[in-house]
């Protein structure tokens, strides 16, 4: 009785982790998928939001999918703004 | 198998989220400190009085920024300034909650009371990488800071950071008092564990409006010296491309076109691009080096990112004074110092070296 209250719940472990992986797994996808659908198609921006992103080069090209992944402006080095070290980040190679 | 697709899956995640814009508030999370520096954005007076975020209006605002860029889809980062951010008494409570809410930290600090313990400590609530302002070599720098020891305290500060396991960074303020000791600081900053150096311009704001800011010539020669420099140094301290202005180094037409031919910006200062500041008492500037009131914290980061008047004023090309420059989509120089010098932060930098490039066949772009 004891190694069958082991295993069933063991199975039921793995069952619910199945379940959890497979909805990670589908949201993962969602997220390379969202990648592809141009910035008018966004649900998660507001049209202000579209608005102002399509002003910004980087973000524009990252959110339509046009890069597929960001990537720093325009020198292989600063993943995000120049101001460093004005902004702290200053994050080569991050 | 279902193991094995999971791990496979998280691999694909932690590259997708690796490669997601990145969108920060810098927060003077205190306007205390314990030096009394010849250039800082604060007065004295305003270090007086200048009132203070409450734990829990600091935590609003880290809620608010950990729900914003989850559902723009971005990276968000929050980076503890000052004043000294070490002598806010909740500060371990407030990284441990960032942390928690999935935002990245840095923190910029004068590294004078970053002890072992301290340094640990950082490491333990999730800090990779620290900046630790450096302004000159020993004598140079603790005239600029006002106190005797403040060099020895910041260099062993950044041992104790690397020792932590945590990157240092350097950050040193070119001005007319230290630009030609940059060699010399650079060696300074790689013996004491830094891993990279950044050089910024001098905005004349604050007490900084009595120090000297270098004429555009002697900005040029620097930043062609530190290019020179970047060979000589590399593998052990990397020298930062850190200003809007470096961008004129670089060959990046193609790229400028197509932001231009878009009207978008594409590059350069991040005024209205990747991030806002935020004083101590929750007013918030575009940048911190450019003190003009775009709202208060309490409306929102939202509201104030997308709809600030100013900041749309900042992302249409149309309004600079540098519109007509083949590089303005990239570089529009630094906004702050434009403002402090004239007034108008559309104004021209008043230390762009573009003009003198033009005249130098010596320039060779980097790709």
């Amino acid at each position: 009785m004891k190694y069958f209250q082991f295993y069933s719940q063991k199975f039921y472990i793995k069952l619910v982790h199945f379940f959890i992986s497979s909805i990670e797994l589908e949201e993962k996808m969602e997220t390379l998928i969202v990648n592809l659908i141009p910035l008018e198609g966004k649900v998660n921006l507001t049209p202000k939001e579209k608005e102002v992103f399509a002003k910004i080069l980087p973000f524009k090209q990252y959110l339509t999918g046009e890069i597929s992944a960001y990537k720093p402006l325009y020198s292989s080095e600063c993943n995000t703004c120049r101001q460093c070290p004005g902004c702290g980040s200053m994050c080569n190679n991050d | 198998m279902n193991v094995i697709l999971v791990d496979n899956v998280q691999v694909v995640a932690v590259c997708v989220i690796m490669t997601k814009p990145y969108f920060f508030v810098q927060w003077d999370s205190t306007s205390r400190c314990n030096l009394n520096c010849l250039h800082c954005y604060h007065t004295q007076e305003e270090r007086q009085t200048r009132g203070v975020m409450t734990s829990e209006e600091a935590k609003l605002m880290l809620k608010d920024l950990s729900d914003t860029t989850r559902r723009w889809d971005f990276r968000g980062g929050i980076h503890f300034s000052g004043g000294e951010p070490l002598l806010r008494s909740d500060f371990f409570e407030l990284t441990k909650y960032s942390t928690d809410l999935g935002l990245e930290m840095r923190m910029l600090s004068n590294g004078t009371l970053v002890t072992p313990n301290i340094a640990r400590k950082l490491k333990d609530t999730g800090f990779e990488i620290v900046q630790v302002s450096i302004d000159g070599t020993k004598d140079v720098h603790n005239y600029l800071r006002n106190r005797h020891d403040a060099y020895d305290l910041a260099i062993n500060g950044i041992k104790n950071l690397r020792a932590a396991g945590i990157q240092p960074t350097v950050a040193t303020t070119l001005s007319k008092t230290n630009f030609q000791e940059i060699e010399r600081i650079i060696q300074e900053a790689y013996r004491a564990g830094a891993v990279r150096i950044g050089f910024s311009q001098l905005v004349p704001e604050g007490t900084g409006k009595d120090l000297e800011m270098l004429s555009a010539e002697e900005l040029y020669h620097t930043f062609f010296l530190l290019n020179q420099l970047r060979p000589k140094f590399k593998g052990q301290i990397e020298i930062l491309h850190s200003e809007s202005l470096w961008c004129l180094f670089e060959d990046n037409q193609e790229y400028a076109e197509k932001a231009k031919a878009e009207n978008a910006l594409g590059g350069g200062c991040g005024v209205g691009m990747f991030g806002i500041s935020v004083l101590s008492d929750g007013i918030v500037y575009p940048c911190r080096r450019l003190p003009i009131s775009i709202g208060h914290i309490s409306d929102g980061i939202q509201k104030i990112f997308i709809e600030s008047e100013l900041l749309n004023k900042f992302r249409d090309l149309n309004n600079y004074k540098c519109k007509d420059c083949i590089k303005v989509t990239l570089c529009r120089g630094c906004r702050a110092v434009a403002y402090a010098v004239t007034g108008n932060p559309f104004a021209k930098d008043p230390q762009c070296f573009f003009h003198l490039m033009e005249q130098d066949d010596s320039i060779t772009p980097i790709s």
